[in-house]
């Protein structure tokens, strides 16, 4: 149980850094 | 490659010279690695105090230091090599005997310490050296002298870091300077390795290590001649000490913990913060083993210890300054300091409650609030899975996190900027460590998760270690070509150095209005700004000849503009130099570099 919390948090974790830090400077590069 | 030369030759002898003393003493660590990053660290605090002292007898000269240096690596080296043999024997046979997952982090953390060097080894462009980090040891090196330059806010400053750049400047030139900085980021990485290894495996305390040495904002500043991995360094061994204290009482633990406390102190005002940190940490102990009576004792050792390492910048900017933490408290200390003690206003979401316990998440995903420095998403991943996978609490996880909680609030209040949190970026990395690993004793068919968790932690090392290749291009392309001009194209105080270094001779000194790089300058490089608020010169002349006359009476020969054609307005004597007219009497035009829309005038003072 404790791991797969551990996994959701990581993945959640992950995945907004790649929506509000790693998309925004991608969309400035390509723009 | 001779600045290669010289930072073997002097951080092997002064390493080595610490190790002789270590001996004598009969000091317990548990390996030669640990007694090596205490060694490298302590010896170059000694060289940079070495510095600091002839510097202050006007005794800086390169030949004495030659000498000074020779003799060091003549005493030391023995020691140095008799300690670190068994470890580079070692190396090889950890290298094999590792995990594929440990092996390609430890190829990660050698290919972004290799960038990182060459970033190190090309000229200085970065904002804060080119002002005043290696800007004043150049002045230094000049004058012959350390000394409190007149009208400057910072170099009364805790210098610590600065006087091995002095020394680097000295001997060689701004790379043996980079070099120092550079160091204290794997003195750092090393030292987490060796704390996180007295209490776990060897894939653990490699976790701990790459979350620090892999961290953007320390291996990017890393390349540059600032001080906060120096900062990192400095206070992680302080931490690293007093867990080392209150874990088996020794006396000569807490001394260590005083002195690397006061040498953090030493490196910038910033390192204080350290201080409420490690005391809430001890408190926190000693009220909890019932150890109350020995605590008096053991804290007169620590302030001695911090007293002595590190006392000695702040007695200074108080003769000097009146002030021991010019410009800071001018309110309380007086002397013509700083109102606003904190740049809060242009970090952070805010200064609520809400706005501190954001902070993982803001610090991750907006590093552009906090100085822009980027810390990557490891720890905001990783470090919490400790709430999940670490209770109940170990005493190195319960002592990492008081650390890190008092640190982070003073430094939340004081000035939330990502490059002052590396100390904490340090400990932090203590409970990541354990906390990315923490599955590694379960069972094989609970352990695949936490397998897979690692694997994801991998990615984003690799994620994070590719900002290095990003970054260290440039540097990495002036390595391979030798350039400097090429390199140096788009540092635009280079270009008007060049100008402006023709036209002068060396008594000249400079007042420069609207620009703060003086690094590539050749003369005394004084600042507008700062004489404004030390002398309050423009209410008492307000006319071209009385601020021309005003000028010469303090020594300043030139004035050189930095300005903007779309300038509105300019403030004090920037206003008075466009106005032509009025000025041309006083500062007669000697040249006009042109570069794009910026323009760089240099007057003489007539």
């Amino acid at each position: 149980m404790k791991a797969i919390i551990a996994m959701i948090w990581v993945a959640g974790v992950l995945l907004s850094y790649g929506m509000l830090f790693v998309w925004p400077q991608l969309k400035e590069v390509f723009r | 490659m001779n600045a290669v030369l010289g930072w073997m030759i002097l951080t092997t002898g002064s390493t080595g010279l610490i190790l002789r003393l270590f001996e004598r003493l009969q000091l317990p660590f548990r390996s030669a690695l640990e007694k090596i990053v205490f060694a490298a660290s302590l010896g170059l605090a000694f060289m940079s105090y070495l510095v600091f002292v002839v510097g202050l007898a006007g005794f800086l000269h390169r030949t004495l230091f030659l000498m000074l240096g020779v003799t060091i690596f003549i005493i030391g080296f023995a020691p140095f090599l008799n300690t670190a043999r068994p470890l580079f024997i070692s190396v090889a046979g950890f290298f094999r005997d590792s995990g594929r997952m440990e092996k390609l982090i430890l190829i990660l953390a050698t290919i972004v310490f290799l960038l990182a060097w060459t970033g190190a080894m090309s000229p200085p462009t970065g904002q804060d050296e080119l002002c005043y980090h290696l800007a004043h040891p150049k002045e230094f090196v000049r004058s012959g002298a350390v000394y409190a330059m007149p009208f400057t806010i910072n170099s009364t400053w805790p210098y610590l870091m600065e006087m091995l750049y002095t020394l680097g400047l000295l001997m060689h030139g701004p790379a043996l300077a980079k070099l120092f900085h550079l160091t204290m980021l794997p003195l750092t990485a090393l030292g987490i390795f060796c704390f996180l290894r007295r209490q776990t495996s060897r894939q653990t305390a490699l976790w701990g290590f790459a979350a620090f040495i892999l961290t953007p904002a320390a291996f990017l500043q890393a390349a540059y001649a600032y001080v906060d991995n120096a900062l990192a360094c400095y206070a992680f061994l302080s931490f690293f000490s007093l867990c080392l204290y209150l874990d088996d009482q020794k006396k000569c633990w807490i001394f260590f913990a005083g002195v690397f406390a006061g040498l953090a102190a030493s490196v910038k005002y910033v390192g204080l913060f350290v201080f409420p940190a490690l005391l809430v940490v001890w408190f926190w102990e000693v009220f909890r083993a019932g150890r109350v009576k020995q605590f008096a004792n053991a804290w007169a050792c620590f302030v001695l210890a911090a007293f002595m390492s590190g006392g000695a910048w702040y007695v200074r900017a108080w003769v000097t300054r009146g002030n021991p933490f010019f410009p800071f408290l001018s309110s309380f200390f007086g002397g013509r300091g700083w109102e606003d003690p904190t740049y809060v206003d242009a970090h952070g979401r805010g200064q609520d409650l809400l706005s501190f316990l954001l902070l993982p998440w803001d610090v991750t995903m907006h590093p552009g609030w906090f100085g822009g420095e980027s810390v990557g998403p490891f720890f905001l991943a990783f470090a919490p899975l400790v709430f999940l996978c670490c209770i109940p609490f170990k005493a190195p996880v319960r002592r990492s996190l008081l650390f890190c909680l008092v640190y982070t609030a003073v430094w939340f209040v004081m000035d939330p900027n990502v490059r002052f949190l590396f100390p904490v970026l340090a400990v932090l990395s203590v409970p990541t460590g354990l906390a990315v690993d923490a599955g590694s004793g379960l069972e094989p068919k609970k352990k695949k998760v936490f397998n897979l968790l690692k694997f994801f932690g991998l990615g984003v090392l690799i994620y994070q270690a590719s900002f290095a290749v990003y970054h260290f291009e440039r540097p990495l392309r002036y390595f391979l070509q030798n350039d400097p001009e090429g390199y140096l194209t788009l540092e635009e105080t280079y270009q008007a150095a060049k100008a402006v270094n023709a036209e002068l001779i060396p008594s000249d000194r400079i007042l420069a209005v609207g620009e703060v790089r003086g690094y590539y300058f050749n003369n005394f490089f004084g600042m507008e700004g700062d004489l404004a608020r030390f002398t309050n010169y423009p209410e008492n002349a307000q006319t071209a000849a009385a601020v021309a006359s005003f000028l010469k009476q303090n020594g300043y020969t030139h004035v050189l503009l930095r300005s903007r054609e779309a300038d509105p307005n300019p403030l004090r004597l920037a206003g008075i130099l466009k106005d032509r007219g009025r000025s041309e009497p006083y500062f007669k035009t000697r040249l006009i570099v042109g570069l794009g829309e910026k323009r760089y005038t240099l007057y003489k003072i007539l």
